[in-house]
């Protein structure tokens, strides 16, 4: 497997069977967190989509300072959220249910606790849809795509310690929203 | 600001970060001492990590497919799109430099050549950029064209509109070249919309996601560059127009195909992909194949006129080219007179206005299948009950009944019938009239039990139409037309208090209304050429006379239909062997009535354009439409498209509502044909803005206090708008003498009906014969100036069966703006032309 540099260089090349390797590596990180950006796989799928689409053309512009992912990520969340602030938030239980879809969370739960599982990924969906956007962003990049602060800070373009304290603060209002969840959780 | 200073940091950020493990030495040892000492700090930690695990515990989310393929498909289109138009934006800001000559290797593609740091952009930056440049000039060309025909012109002539003809050739075009070409240029417009909004950015569209491509809009950029603004709207416009040609190419495919025709390779047959988009109309064609006969020859040449229409004409380029030469015609044929027939009731009105239509070789387009094919097409309807219409059609030529395309039963058996049950709406009149037994036979039970019988009427098992029926039980509708039903909710017509509601529960396919048989209404529109038109109207003018020589009944002051002065088996004959004739046609095709004019139906020639579109309203419905002036509206094809579509059908077949008349007001004001002369006359040569303009000149004027009708000999120089109103109004158009209007009240008085409230005031060839005639002389005058190729559109108002209630009600919410003097017209009993056998003589 080639790396993400050897790759882009192949595609600066004209090789665009390369990018389409590097679609392939990135496409569903970026679903994943495009959906949860933006509470609606359709338009995830959009953006991801375009998202590649907008690095294809502007790959000439990226410098390698930092991961590819990074900059693509960049590209991914500035285009959710102005997606986002174009649409009415908007967030049900049947929207979280299509997002969370038929999977199972833990295959080795028993129904009810698949159903309670279930049950709170949609309460984590709506509460996740009910932050702001800035606060849903960083959430997701640092608890689901596991980015440490200075890539959120890069991707978000963000200083380090506004990265800390909104992060946190994105917490607080998560944990809000969720109290009883977390009580359960905790209790 | 988020930004903070280390010093900043609260307790809690400091547990978030500890969490996180991106804290210092310092802090982490901070932390740690406050976890060992303070409860809730622990506690704190212990939430931000349980919410952490259940954010983690979230599933993984895969898009479930490669998008490889289609990003780099729409990446190329994108760097196609930039390299295009980029120069164009740039150099309007920028001092331009000649590129380097550097040729393009034989072979490569742009994207295998690639763009980054190539710098051929600048090499093909002139060259793209006049090609994007002509393009603009054509797109905008196409756009500007119909409105330059806008201006003044001699209606009489009713000279094609620029860029009509453009379109009609897209109509008369393949409908999957249509489609195809509305595909492309929708993300050709896409793109244009993607670039203008990206800063130089462009991003291909890809044709699964339209929505994306506003979106992509919104992104994040700087402000658009105005070269990228021009573009933009051209696309969008291209966009919309080339969606308009879809629309009207799907409606002559619709057009065609509901006159079972098999244009086998030439229209609608040749890709698979059309096929496959249109499952369900494919599998609603009859007549040899339809439109879904991708891999079927052409159908063989119409050995019977009468049987087959024309069946196979259409496959041949110089029909096709006719056609869309007349189309284009069709196109601008205007409405130019409002008639109103009367018959006994209102299924013989139709059969004998069909054979009327057929013999003038007008083919007979029913709306509401157009409305219903489109839903078909548009996956509407649900699977399974497409093929409703099919074992319904198959089950009627089986019995040699009559294929009616008629609203009600259509949309009904489509509406109703369940997938994989078979619907067949001749069971449903028996299913009728055995539910009005059984509230009959319940009346009786309570009488014979001495109690007192229920006032109330029983329901009507079905329903009629795609509509909800008032007071009727409630069918299950299929997901479109529960859609548009609930639309409708709040605009139902209630029915009248004289008419049992059992009656009134029928509902007319689209109109969403409910209205008993004896005032359903059916409206025509025809567009046909002078001389189809002249034909029409002589005979009815016939047929009005062989009715009014028709001896009296002395009791009941009706006119004796024929079949009682004919041997019965004679007509009985002729009505099996008429029937026979039709079962081998399509299954739209017009039907003749039985009887003697049989043997005069011929098939209409596929090749003519002049075809008649029609649907019912009530009468309320009617009312309204006259009482704002949505005739004017109407009048336009493209409305009439839209309608089809679903999208102004609402407004104007159910007509009465004022706020769709509102909406539908406000989008002619919106529209730059608003901005026409107003004071224009039809007869001085108004332009079409003229006409389409009246809707908002009446609604204005309707919400100020009603002024008094002007008499009729002061009514010389009218609006265009007033012309196309005054004959359904009875305000004595064209200056209706006494003579007229004794002759008038005479021939009424004379045919015994009960008279019709002077306020309806409408034309009709049997109530005010004198009027008809001023009213066909002012036609005619139209005519000798309109060239023999050109087309006409005639608004005929077919009223089966006597004034009810819903008459009364429809003049009370109709216009009462008749003149003084004005006769009170009267309503014959059954016309000669109805089929006798069939259709009785209704009661006053």
């Amino acid at each position: 497997m080639k790396s993400d540099p050897e790759l882009i260089a192949e595609t600066l090349a004209g090789n665009q069977a390369a990018f389409g390797q590097l679609v392939k590596k990135y496409q569903d990180r970026l679903y994943h967190t495009a959906v949860h950006l933006l509470g609606s796989p359709e338009d995830a799928l959009d953006v991801v989509q375009e998202t590649f689409v907008q690095a294809f053309v502007k790959l000439d512009s990226f410098r390698g300072s930092s991961a590819f992912y990074t900059w693509l990520y960049r590209i991914a969340i500035n285009q959710s959220i102005s997606l986002r602030r174009r649409k009415r938030p908007m967030s049900s239980v049947d929207q979280t249910r299509e997002i969370t879809g038929e999977e199972p969370v833990d295959t080795a739960e028993g129904p009810d606790r698949r159903l309670v599982l279930q049950e709170r990924a949609e309460q984590l969906h709506a509460a996740l849809a009910a932050l702001s956007e800035e606060h849903r962003a960083i959430l997701v990049l640092r608890e689901m795509e596991g980015c440490d602060y200075e890539e959120i800070a890069e991707i978000l373009d963000l200083p380090v310690g506004t990265v800390r304290s909104r992060l946190h603060r994105a917490r607080v209002q998560l944990k809000d929203l969720l109290k009883t969840v977390m009580q359960e959780e905790t209790g | 600001m988020d930004d903070v200073r280390p010093n900043d940091l609260n307790p809690e950020e400091l547990l978030s970060a500890y969490l996180d493990g991106e804290v210092t030495a310092a802090e982490r040892a901070q932390v740690e001492q406050m976890l060992a000492s303070d409860p809730e700090a622990r506690a704190a930690l212990q939430e931000l990590r349980a919410l952490s695990a259940a954010l983690q515990s979230l599933p993984k989310l895969s898009v479930g497919e490669d998008l490889s393929e289609r990003v780099l498909r729409r990446a190329e289109r994108a760097m196609l799109e930039r390299q295009t138009l980029e120069p164009v934006a740039a150099s309007a800001a920028e001092p331009v430099s000649l590129p380097p000559k550097t040729a393009v290797k034989q072979g490569e593609t742009l994207l295998e050549r690639g763009s980054h740091g190539a710098g051929w952009t600048r090499r093909l930056a002139w060259p793209l950029a006049a090609v994007a440049a002509t393009l603009l000039i054509m797109l905008v060309n196409q756009k500007q064209k119909p409105e330059l025909a806008l201006a003044p012109v001699n209606v009489h002539k009713q000279a094609p509109r620029a860029g009509v003809s453009q379109d009609a050739v897209v109509q008369n075009a393949p409908a999957e070249m249509s489609r195809e070409a509305s595909v492309e240029s929708s993300e050709e417009s896409g793109s244009g919309s993607d670039f203008a909004a990206g800063n130089g950015q462009a991003g291909a569209v890809g044709e699964e996601d339209k929505r994306a491509d506003h979106d992509r809009a919104a992104f994040d950029q700087p402000a658009k560059p105005s070269a990228a603004h021009s573009i933009e709207g051209a696309a969008v416009e291209r966009d919309d127009r080339t969606a308009a040609n879809s629309l009207s190419a799907d409606m002559k495919a619709a057009r065609s195909s509901a006159k079972g025709e098999n244009d086998g390779q030439g229209r609608f047959g040749t890709t698979q992909k059309r096929q496959l988009q249109v499952p369900a109309l494919a599998k609603a064609e009859h007549g040899g194949g339809g439109i879904g006969s991708a891999a079927s020859p052409p159908a063989a040449p119409a050995t019977s006129g009468a049987a087959v229409p024309g069946a196979s004409l259409a496959n041949s380029p110089m029909v096709d080219a006719k056609r869309a030469r007349s189309e284009s015609q069709a196109a601008n044929a205007r409405l130019e007179l409002v008639v109103e027939v009367l018959g006994a009731d209102g299924t013989a009105i139709e059969h004998s206005f069909d054979e009327l239509l057929v013999k003038q070789n007008i083919r007979i387009d029913d709306f509401s299948e157009l409305q219903q094919r489109k839903q078909i097409a548009q996956n509407q309807l649900p699977p399974g009950n497409e093929g409703a219409k099919d074992r319904e059609v198959e089950a009627q030529e089986e019995n040699g009944a009559r294929v009616d395309a008629g609203a009600d039963k259509q949309v009904k058996s489509l509406s109703q019938a369940k997938p994989g049950e078979e619907f067949n709406y001749r069971d449903q009149p028996q299913k009728e009239a055995e539910a009005k037994e059984q509230a009959k036979n319940a009346a009786t039970a309570d009488l014979n039990a001495g109690t007192t019988p229920s006032t109330k009427p029983a329901e009507p098992v079905v329903t009629r139409g795609n509509k909800k029926g008032l007071g009727t039980a409630k069918p299950e509708k299929a997901p479109a037309a529960a859609g548009l039903a609930a639309k409708d909710e709040d605009h139902l017509a209630k029915p009248s208090a004289e008419e049992p509601a059992a009656e009134a529960g029928e509902n007319f396919g689209i109109t969403g209304e409910t209205v008993s048989p004896s005032s359903q209404v059916e409206v025509v529109l025809v567009t046909a050429t002078p001389a189809q038109v002249r034909g029409l109207l002589q005979e009815m003018e016939n047929r009005a006379d062989q009715y009014r020589a028709l001896p009296v009944e002395p009791a009941t002051g009706r006119r004796l239909a024929e079949d009682t002065q004919q041997p019965k088996g004679a007509a009985q004959l002729e009505s099996l062997a008429a029937n026979r004739a039709v079962k081998a046609g399509p299954p739209n095709a017009p039907v003749a009535p039985a009887g003697k004019v049989k043997s005069q139906t011929q098939a209409p020639d596929e090749a003519s354009s002049s075809y008649a579109v029609r649907w019912r309203v009530s009468e309320e419905q009617l009312a309204s439409l006259m009482k704002d002036q949505s005739l004017d509206q109407i009048a336009g094809l493209d409305h009439l498209e839209g309608a089809a579509s679903g999208i102004l059908a609402d407004g104007i077949v159910r007509g009465g509502s004022k706020r769709e008349t509102d909406m539908l007001t406000e989008q002619a004001a919106s529209s730059e044909l608003a901005d026409a002369p107003a004071d224009a006359t039809l007869r001085d040569g108004a332009d079409e803005g003229a006409a389409r303009k009246a809707p908002v000149e009446k609604t204005q004027a309707a919400s100020q206090p009603e002024p008094t009708p002007a008499p009729a000999a002061s009514a010389a120089p009218q609006k265009a708008s007033e012309k196309l109103k005054a004959p359904l109004r009875g305000d004595g158009l064209g200056g209706q003498d006494e003579n007229d209007s004794q002759a008038d009240k005479e021939v009424a008085e004379k045919v015994g009906a009960s008279p019709v409230p002077a306020e309806n005031g409408i034309a009709t060839l049997h109530n005010a014969p004198a009027f008809w005639r001023q009213q066909r002389a002012e036609l005619e005058k139209q005519l000798r100036g309109t060239a023999e190729d050109q087309q006409i559109r005639v608004l005929f108002v077919l009223r089966g069966g006597a004034p009810s209630g819903a008459r009364n009600k429809a003049d009370v919410a109709g216009q009462s703006s008749s003149p003084a003097g004005e006769p009170n017209a009267t309503v014959p009993a059954a016309p000669a032309e109805s089929a006798p056998s069939e259709a009785p003589p209704a009661k006053e």
